[in-house]
This record gives C-alpha cells, structure tokens and sequence, in this order.
C-alpha cells in the first residue's frame, strides 16, 4: 500500500480506535459509573427547585442515618406547608403516622400535624404534633411514662422517650411551653378517647424527651 | 552471471536486517499506539476537568443564567402566592405581609445565599429581623381594628410568624445552586490528586512517544493523535445532545427555574465542545510542527 494512503488511514483510524474504545469504556465498563451520575443530575434538578416541597424521602433518610444527622440549620429541608416531611413511629403503641408541617384538617385526615409555631426535630425546642384519637393517634391513649417514639426525617433520625401526660382543656395554654430552649415532644389529641359525635373540650397530652445522642441542631437568626 | 558466494551471503544478511528492522518498527508502532492511547485517557482526564470548570461549576456562568431567568422576581412571585395561603388560613390579613416581604429582601437576600453557597461559604439566610417586622405589622394592624390581642390570637401569630418564615427561607434556598456545590467540592476533591497524577504520567508518556522512536516527528505524529482523540472523545456526546436539544426535555419545576436549567444544561454542555475544539487544535498545531520536523530531516 502506498505510504501515503496508510499514513492517512493512521490519521483516520487511530483517533476513531481511541474514541470507540473510550465510549466502550465509560457506558459498558463505566455503566454503573454513569447511571449513578445521571441518577444525580437528576434528583439535583427535581429536588432542586426552588418550589420543592421537601416531603419525606426514604432514600434521604437513610442517607442521613449512615451519615450521622445533620448538624447546621442551613441543612434541614424545611418542608412547605401541608407537606408530610416526617414519620412518627411508636411500636409498642402501633403508631405509625405521617408528620405534616401544619396543623390543618388536611394534615389531620392524611396523618398528624405540627404546629407551626413549634421546633423542628432535632433544634432543641418543643415540637407540637396533634392528631385524630379515631385514627393516627389511637394508640396515645395507651401511653405512659417509658414508652418510646421514633421519628424520621430527611435529615436524621430522632428518639424521644414518654416522661408523662396529663389531660387539660383545650384552650389551657399552660399545657406547654413552646418558648423552652429544651426539645420535648408533645403529643395531643381529643379527650375523652373515641367520643366523635360529642364536641370534646379537652386534650390529652403526651410529653416526652428526646434520647438520641445526636446533635441539637440551632435553628440560628442572624441576628443572633 | 550468477552469483559468487559472498555475494549470496551479503544478500542474505541485507534481507535478515530488513525482516529485523520491519519487526522493530512494528514493535515500536504497537508501543507507539498503546502510549497514545494511554495519553489519550490522560487528556481526557484533563479536559474533562477544564471542561467542568468552565461549564458546571463556573460561578459566574451560574449566576448570569440566574439572572437571566428572572428568578428573583419569579420567587418573589411564587413566595408572595404561599404566604397569602398561610395568612388566609391563619385567619391574619395580607396587609401585614406588604412592607415586610418586599422583592427587594428577596432579591438581597437570594442573591446572597447563592453567591454564598457557589463560594463554598456559610449558607445561611439573612431573615433580618422578619419575624420582629411582622409582629409589629401584625399588632399595628389589631390595635387599628380595634382587636385585644389574646393568647389566643398571639398563638396564632406567632404560629403564622414562624410558618412565613419558614416558607421564607425555604423558598430562598435554591437548594440546586446546594447540590452543584456539593458535587463540585466532591469532585474537586478526587481532581486534587488525579489531575497532578495524570499530567505527570502524560508528561511521561510524551518524552516516550518521542524517545521510541529514531525521528522525533513520528512521536509527535503520535501525540497529535492523542490530542485529536481526547478532543473528539470530549466533545462527541455533548455536541450529539446539544444538536438533539436533549436539555429541553427538561420539565421539572416552575417555568422560571425550567428555564434557568436549560440555559445552564446548554452552556455546560458547549463547554465540552470548546474544550474538545481546543484540543483539536492543538493537534493540528502538533501536526504542524511535525510536518516542519520533518521537512527539516529531507
């Protein structure tokens, strides 16, 4: 063959070679590689968006449980209003139920709601939760001093256990404290249990401390 | 006349030297190519490098596509839409929103988390005293209607107050400008030892690719080769999505932030193709030279 017609099939050859054998790399070799980065490029534009709602995600919360919780404000996923951001899991009292931010009665027909005006798990403030004693929270009426409750977020998992409870009026805002540096899980819902034709002045509520050894988290103003 | 026997002998031992030379030149051509496409995979490493640095990761691209969205203003739309929901339900008149949450807060405060987060600093965002700001809304606006504020009513404004600004924040928090900088530092980390790595084994592989072989063009025939591998191995797949329009598929999200996506989708994926392009250049330069080498030797 002509040393010409050779060098040119070199330049022809040689770099389309090198460039096969380069993707052949990357999307055979490479595929669980490049499936993990479109995987990512993915879940960074949907939960990205400025107007994601933060919803509970499985996968974040496992994530969060290898990694340890978070430990900064500017970390936790706040979730918009009406969104389930959280599980409640009690075993011992078979309660497992969807914590919306919110205590509205959309919140309390798909789960229990937070009180907006209460802490974050994990920040070292009262959380407020109330729920329906005819469905998600059945199981408070069974609670007592000792009894255990988990709770699991996007960003870490929570351990709180019953100190005590106490039944009181509805509109007694003694009942809690929601302006303690100290986190405590309060729990309420209607008193007395299963009456639901008959309107119900009182709650009964359920506090309890929280005992996992992570970290408190400080919901930080910057005027602080 | 036939041939005496030294004769013989000489041309047996010219063709011997010609089987042993073509056996070397293949020998240092099979070499020559396996060092070229080893130094392909380093250029590749190189300009992929290049590539997101002028692409994904560059702050200022990220920032003007930004811009260009009019995202500020979107967000401030959108936000203004959530808080009214969150007013409405807490039975408190928007009215107390108005001086409060204004486009310009938005837009300082906004612009400071991403710039923030795009330079890897604290993330935190400035609520500059929000929550005082519509207390003091709220408690003008009950003592001019003529409202006693009750515990009750102060527990449905402090729950309202901590609702707005919660959404506030969140609604700030462009938590993809997060994402981005968590990637860039997690692939920077693995760039902090792989690049010096890989340049100094491309280096290496250069000084080979000319010492193999007995004229020097010829490895620089084989450099110019790496280079115009690397490039088309940079730039074929990106240009392939970009002339497919593949990023406007895009449909996640509010149509600002789509729109924001698909501007920086694009541009990263034409920094591949520059950086692709400029290695091809370089590899007509190589060639260049070469051609020069060897004019030189004639």
């Amino acid at each position: 063959m002509n040393p010409k017609i050779k060098r040119t099939l070199l330049y022809i050859l040689l770099p389309v070679a090198y460039v096969a054998i380069g993707y052949v790399l990357i999307f055979y070799c490479g595929g669980d590689l490049v499936k993990m980065v479109k995987d990512q490029i993915g879940l960074a534009m949907e939960k990205g968006a400025p107007d994601y709602p933060n919803g509970f995600d499985e996968s974040l919360y496992k994530k969060a449980v290898e990694n340890g919780n978070v430990e900064q404000w500017s970390e936790v996923p706040l979730p918009a209003i009406n969104t389930s951001y959280a599980v409640l899991l009690s075993e011992k009292l078979g309660i497992e139920a969807n914590v919306y931010y919110g205590d509205t009665d959309e919140s309390f027909s798909n789960g229990v709601g937070q009180y907006t005006g209460s802490g974050m798990f994990g920040c070292g403030r009262p959380i407020l939760i109330g729920g329906h004693d005819t469905s998600y929270f059945a199981g408070l009426e069974d609670a007592k001093a000792g009894d255990t409750f988990t709770v699991k977020t996007n960003y870490g998992e929570f351990s709180y256990e019953v100190t005590k409870t106490k039944i009181a009026k509805a509109t007694d805002s003694s009942a809690f404290d929601l302006e303690k540096t100290e986190e405590q899980l309060i729990l309420y819902t209607c008193y007395p249990f299963g009456k639901v034709t008959k309107e119900r002045e009182e709650r009964f509520f359920v506090y309890a401390k929280r005992t996992d050894n992570g970290p408190v988290i400080k919901e930080v103003s910057d005027n602080e | 006349m036939s041939k005496k026997p030294s004769d013989i002998n000489g041309h047996n031992s010219k063709h011997k030297n010609k089987k042993n030379h073509g056996r070397k030149k293949l020998i240092r051509n099979i070499i020559s190519v396996i060092y070229s496409f080893l130094l392909t995979v380093c250029l590749s490493i190189i300009l992929l490098a290049v590539a997101l640095r002028f692409g994904f990761f560059d702050k200022g691209m990220t920032l003007n596509k930004i811009n260009e969205s009019d995202y500020y203003n979107s967000v401030y739309a959108e936000l203004m839409d959530n808080l009214d929901t969150i007013v409405d339900s807490k039975g408190v008149n928007k009215s107390v929103l108005t001086d409060v949450i204004t486009d310009k807060r938005v837009y300082i405060n906004g612009k400071q988390f991403i710039e923030n987060s795009l330079n890897n600093e604290d993330t935190k965002v400035e609520v500059d005293n929000i929550d005082k700001e519509l207390l003091a809304a709220m408690e003008t606006y009950y003592k001019e209607h003529n409202i006693k504020i009750d515990s009750n009513i102060k527990a449905d404004m402090d729950a309202t107050i901590s609702a707005i600004n919660s959404e506030y924040i969140r609604m700030i928090r462009f938590q993809f400008v997060d994402y981005i900088r968590q990637y860039k530092n997690d692939i920077y980390s693995v760039f902090k030892w792989l690049l010096p790595l890989v340049s100094v084994i491309g280096v290496i592989l250069i000084i080979l690719l000319i010492l193999v072989h007995k004229y020097p063009h010829r490895g620089v025939r084989f450099i110019g080769l790496s280079f115009v591998s690397s490039g088309l191995l940079c730039m074929l797949m990106p240009l392939y999505l970009l002339v497919e329009k593949t990023y406007q598929n895009i449909s996640t999200g509010p149509k600002y932030y789509i729109q924001f996506l698909q501007e920086y989708v694009q541009w990263s994926l034409s920094s591949f193709v520059y950086t692709g392009a400029l290695a091809i250049m370089i590899s007509v330069i190589l060639f260049v030279v070469m051609q020069m080498m060897k004019n030189r030797i004639r």
